[in-house]
């Protein structure tokens, strides 16, 4: 009788609901027919969202824009937009994506940082080509972003077009196993602080064994920064390594006013007055980035006299590990500094304790 | 014949013969159309969780499919991505915990519609 009554049981509705929640035969002709075949809204939303995000993902504009368009206008139609961005943008298609992203709503955001971090790297927009080719190349791309950029809300575009700009820069050094300097050296107009941090993130990489980072290596990293100096050279890092350390952003008083630059990995730089400063400060940021620089080799830069070298030496010191100082007192001492931001960051790093909630730390 | 083997009858001769589903109080597992039936239950249920019902849970426990409970559960995420993340965590079968990526692996949909644009991470 048990048998029997799980056999009628089976009967008992459900099999439209098995029907609508079963993957969705996008492999088929006619995916959208497929979606239009949902006999319910909510499911059809959904189905037309995968057709949407599976042709961006194979460049297939025209099917994606379709797809996107069944989907009623609303929350749904937002993510259809990003999903499809998204996908765009791991295809190589920056441009594309940011069309998308652009109707992506309050996901507009979020669609363009996933979409310029998604892009695969190319071999016409690496370090590794000739800096006469690479340079062009980079040109064209960010181009063609810029020309996409107007569909996106105004107070989006610059930093749209920076989130592209350092994907694309990071894309052509981080983990190549070379930084040569000509290419970055060379950087267009506007380029030319992502590409600074792009370079000396390799070569900061690759400068120096892990735990062996000297005290003057910001200045062995800026005497890279030279057409005659030779390429650093070493192991390539695959792209599912290349983690490293950066900080969330804080609400710095002082640096309210300043376009952040953003910087691979998810952290954000200010930017130097002149190039050199500049430089500086990409190289500060760069030796953030690898875990093993511990505090110290930050504290001498919080008492340079340029502004943002020093704020951005007080920031990096207070969220890096300590070595040999004791960070409690070190930052103590600097309440009382006359730079005001200094000082903020020495009391909010006293109340966060950042250095004290990592575990383990840097090796000694 | 026990009055109880007379009710395990009657309850396989409703189960085969009509398309009624053995759900007490439930008018929707009375519907032949399976597709009427399913959007019968959803709306059931979904008026009780629009209006802030707890009683929305015990109205979809009603439902003697698990599948239809899932298809109930994705169509109240659909229509409600803030809930999305918790309404799926219920979830039973495994087409719908699939379908359900589409929204659980989504966390801004869950965030108010109201909030400005976030900063980038």
């Amino acid at each position: 009788m048990i048998p029997l009554l799980a056999v009628l049981a089976l009967g008992c509705g459900g099999d439209a609901a098995d029907r609508a929640m079963g993957t969705v035969p996008t492999d088929e002709s006619d995916p959208l027919a497929a979606c239009a075949a949902q006999q319910f809204e909510e499911m059809r939303v959904l189905c037309h969202i995968q057709v949407a995000a599976e042709a961006g993902a194979e460049g297939d504009l025209a099917l994606a824009e379709r797809a996107c368009a069944e989907v009623p206008e609303g929350t749904w139609t937002h993510e259809c937009h990003f999903r499809t961005g998204e996908e765009l943008g791991r295809a190589g298609l920056p441009a594309d994506a940011v069309s998308h992203c652009a109707r992506a709503g309050r996901f507009a955001r979020f669609c363009i940082t996933h979409a310029a971090w998604a892009m695969p790297a190319k071999d016409a927009l690496s370090a590794l080509r000739p800096a006469a080719e690479l340079i062009p190349a980079m040109d064209a791309e960010l181009g063609a972003v810029e020309d996409a950029l107007p569909a996106l809300e105004t107070t989006l575009q610059p930093e749209a077009m920076d989130s592209f700009r350092i994907a694309l820069w990071s894309g052509a050094y981080l983990g190549t196993g070379r930084a040569d300097p000509a290419a970055a050296l060379g950087a267009s107009p506007g380029q030319e602080p992502q590409a600074r941090s792009a370079f000396m993130m390799e070569a900061a990489r690759l400068a120096w064994p892990r735990g062996e980072v000297p005290a003057d290596a910001v200045g062995q990293l800026l005497a890279l920064w030279s057409a005659d100096a030779e390429a650093l050279v070493g192991e390539p890092l695959p792209p599912d390594q290349r983690h490293g350390r950066y900080t969330v952003p804080l609400p710095v008083p002082c640096e309210r006013e300043l376009q952040p630059v953003p910087l691979y990995g998810g952290g954000r730089r200010i930017m130097g007055a002149t190039p050199e400063d500049d430089l500086l400060i990409a190289a500060l940021e760069a030796l953030f980035f690898r875990d093993d620089t511990t505090a110290e080799l930050f504290q001498p830069w919080i008492e340079d006299p340029r502004d943002h070298v020093r704020w951005t030496a007080a920031r990096l010191m207070r969220m890096a590990e300590p070595g040999p100082i004791d960070m409690e007192s070190t930052l103590k001492g600097l309440l009382d500094h006359p730079d005001e931001c200094v000082a903020w960051h020495a009391r909010d790093g006293l109340s966060k304790r950042a250095w004290a909630r990592k575990p383990g730390g840097p090796p000694r | 014949m026990g009055p109880r083997l007379t009710s395990l009858l009657l309850l396989i001769a409703t189960t085969a013969l009509g398309p009624g589903c053995p759900a007490a109080g439930d008018d929707c597992a009375g519907m032949k159309d399976e597709v009427a039936r399913e959007n019968c239950q959803f709306e059931r249920v979904s008026a009780l969780f629009d209006a802030g019902d707890a009683g929305w849970k015990e109205q979809l426990a009603a439902i003697p499919s698990a599948a239809s409970r899932d298809l109930v559960r994705l169509r109240l995420a659909v229509v409600q991505p803030q809930q999305g993340p918790a309404i799926c965590a219920e979830v039973e079968t495994e087409s719908a915990k699939e379908r359900c990526r589409q929204v659980v692996g989504r966390p801004h949909l869950a965030s108010p519609p109201t909030l400005p644009p976030q900063r980038a991470p």
